[in-house]
């Protein structure tokens, strides 16, 4: 019974949670534009604003900003972004790495 | 000592290379600083599955025993009982990765965990032995909270050589192997070189896996002297007191990409643990001689210092990618060298194997189908002069350091998705020495972008029979997990598991008699997770 009471709780709670929809997603589809230019904050952490990017959301900015290949970017830009993505994924490894208690 | 000169000098020439590199960074730029957080609450109800945050052994199982407050540290299910007890614990782990980068080429790396039982905590200190309580466990859940529960998994620096595809991570960091993490997986305090190119990638590093001292002999308790690993005197049937145990684990890996399609690894571990021991089983006439195990008549000290134990494994990977997303792979590991028994006192050479291979084969746009089989070698009787089964890593405790998370089964092997399980029926592809063929199939369904499903079956079967048990056959796990993402940093999910115990658990239960033998209950999970990604 007791169990069954603290389930139907965490549900109610995180059931509540869900329908507090994803205000926050990421924007979908930018401009055309912007498929030509660098992005300065995922390139050099410049002109970010007040914008924090989950770990996920991160990987896929980077992964988007490398598709734009050679027309954008410079080699060693793109070899920097690179790097922030194998960066990133370490970084999403870590966190999810088996948590063991020791 | 024979090799082991030669790895320690690699060692120091590894660490003189990484901290010289670390040391030559250039002049600071702005500094980037990025927080990271990885949070999961859980509530489990289950027979058996005492979640990540309680003591081995204790928890849930503690109440399974039907004994409160016995101290399973095995994990064996030979003390299960045929009767079971539902357990219910709820329990948080938070994650905060902290990186700061100086330069494009450098960062430190932090990582720590703060996580706890729900309701486990202070005024507990006159409840040691009360089943869910050890002391210094995962505590700061309890009334009033106020613990200090922090604990640092990762702490290290990356390093880049400038214009140069050479890297450096030193320090406390993870580490998982090639062979889905069946050697050695966890997180190790050492050096990790490596060049990346193109076409293939080279690994080289050092991890100090123990640096301990092994007095526990001292403390007198029989509860400690029977825990695996150490120099136990047969007399007493205690450790040696002042053992001083090392152990190094050096890699040299790389892999190879053929084609855009195939890639080759290849890899040679060393692991090595060395004891320094002094002989003081103490009591005159009747104390044992640790050379040679016959009793002598001398009191006091003998010095002893010998390598403990030297295993190699040479192993080979490889991976073929197929397709949108569709995946083969397979490797083979031989495992070889010498292991001390330290109740016999003799060598036991050491020639083992284990391999595996697996698919992923994406189904339509939005299904996943995986499978994956393993084989380990094992060996009837664990206490001879050669051995043939296959051991990953394990611990000053005797406990692996190994995890099989890839089939993503919640009960066989621990599960990843939603954080592990301290208790798990198969702690190792090792099993204590049986070896096993085990085998699993899921099947990973996206109903919408955000609405996941995974059905997963698993079985599991030893290939030798050390400990004289009814049968060969382990169990055969049915699991599976319902998922919503409600947003994109936050996952929801319900996932549960039984696993159909086979006839190795045959008349084990801790209940039951030499004449009225029991079987041990099926375990099962039942757990809401709800984790938050950010």
């Amino acid at each position: 019974m007791k169990k069954c009471i603290v389930a139907a709780f965490l549900l109610l709670a995180f059931g509540t949670a869900v329908h507090a929809e994803d205000s926050t997603a990421a924007p979908q589809g930018a401009d055309d534009a912007s498929k030509q230019k660098k992005d300065d904050c995922i390139l050099n952490a410049k002109d970010c604003g007040d914008q924090a990017l989950s770990i996920e959301n991160k990987i896929q900015r980077l992964k988007e900003e490398i598709a734009k290949g050679s027309r954008v970017y410079t080699p060693k830009e793109l070899q920097k972004l690179k790097h922030k993505l194998e960066d990133a994924n370490d970084v999403l490894d870590e966190l999810l790495f088996h948590p063991t208690n020791n | 000592m024979g090799n082991h000169g030669k790895f320690s000098r690699y060692a120091l020439a590894l660490w003189v290379g990484g901290s010289l590199v670390a040391g030559n960074a250039s002049l600071a730029l702005a500094v980037e600083n990025e927080f990271h957080v990885a949070y999961t609450v859980r509530s489990i109800v289950s027979n058996f599955d005492d979640g990540s945050c309680t003591s081995l052994g204790s928890g849930i199982s503690g109440y399974a025993n039907g004994v409160n407050g016995a101290f399973d540290k095995t994990k064996s299910f030979t003390t299960l009982a045929h009767k079971t007890y539902d357990g219910f614990i709820t329990e948080q782990k938070a994650r905060l990765n902290y990186s700061g980068k100086v330069d494009d080429d450098l960062k430190v790396i932090a990582q720590f965990d703060i996580s706890y039982l729900f309701g486990q905590g202070q005024y507990m200190e006159n409840y040691q032995n009360a089943g869910l309580k050890q002391p210094g466990y995962a505590d700061g859940g309890g009334l009033g909270g106020g613990d200090v529960d922090l604990r640092t998994k990762a702490l290290y620096v990356d390093y880049r050589l400038e214009n140069k595809p050479v890297r450096f991570k030193v320090g406390l960091q993870p580490f998982t192997d090639p062979y889905k993490g069946t050697i050695l997986s966890n997180v190790a305090a050492g050096i990790v070189s490596s060049y990346e190119a193109d076409k293939f990638e080279l690994q080289a590093g050092w991890f100090r896996l123990h640096a301990v001292e092994l007095d526990l002999a001292k403390s007198g308790s029989g509860a400690e002297s029977i825990q695996g690993g150490k120099y136990i005197d047969p007399a007493t049937g205690l450790p040696f007191d002042d053992s001083w145990r090392t152990d190094d684990f050096y890699l040299l890996q790389g892999t190879y990409k053929a084609t855009d399609a195939l890639t080759l690894g290849a890899s040679f571990y060393a692991w090595q643990s060395d004891w320094k021991s002094t002989f003081n089983s103490g009591t005159g006439a009747g104390s044992v001689s640790p050379t040679t195990g016959t009793t002598t008549a001398t009191t006091g000290l003998t010095p002893l210092n010998q390598d403990d134990l030297e295993l190699y494994y040479a192993g080979t990977t490889a991976e073929y990618k197929f397709g949108k997303g569709g995946v083969l792979d397979g490797f083979f590991v031989y495992n070889f060298g010498e292991r001390v028994n330290h109740i016999a006192k003799t060598k036991q050479h050491v020639s083992a194997f284990e391999t595996s291979a697996s698919a992923r084969i994406p189904v339509g746009n939005s299904g996943l189908l995986r499978s994956t089989v393993i084989y380990t070698s094992g060996d009837n009787n664990p206490n001879g002069k050669s051995r043939s089964d296959f051991g990953g890593v394990v611990n000053v405790d005797g406990m692996p350091e190994s995890y099989f998370t890839y089939p993503g089964t919640l009960l066989l092997f621990t599960s990843q998705i939603g954080a592990v399980s301290n208790r798990n029926v198969l702690h190792s592809v090792a099993n204590e020495g049986t070896g096993i063929t085990a085998g699993f199939i899921g099947y990973d369904h996206n109903f919408t972008k955000k609405l996941f499903a995974t059905a997963n079956a698993g079985f599991a079967a030893a290939n030798e029979n050390p400990y004289q048990r009814q049968g060969h056959y382990i169990g055969t796990e049915l699991g599976g997990e319902i998922g919503y993402k409600f947003k994109p940093t936050a996952t929801i999910r319900l996932q549960g598991a039984t696993v159909l115990l086979g006839s190795y658990y045959d008349g084990v239960a801790s209940d039951g008699t030499t004449a009225n033998p029991k079987n041990p209950a099926n375990p099962y999970t039942a757990r809401i997770v709800l984790s938050y990604l950010f």
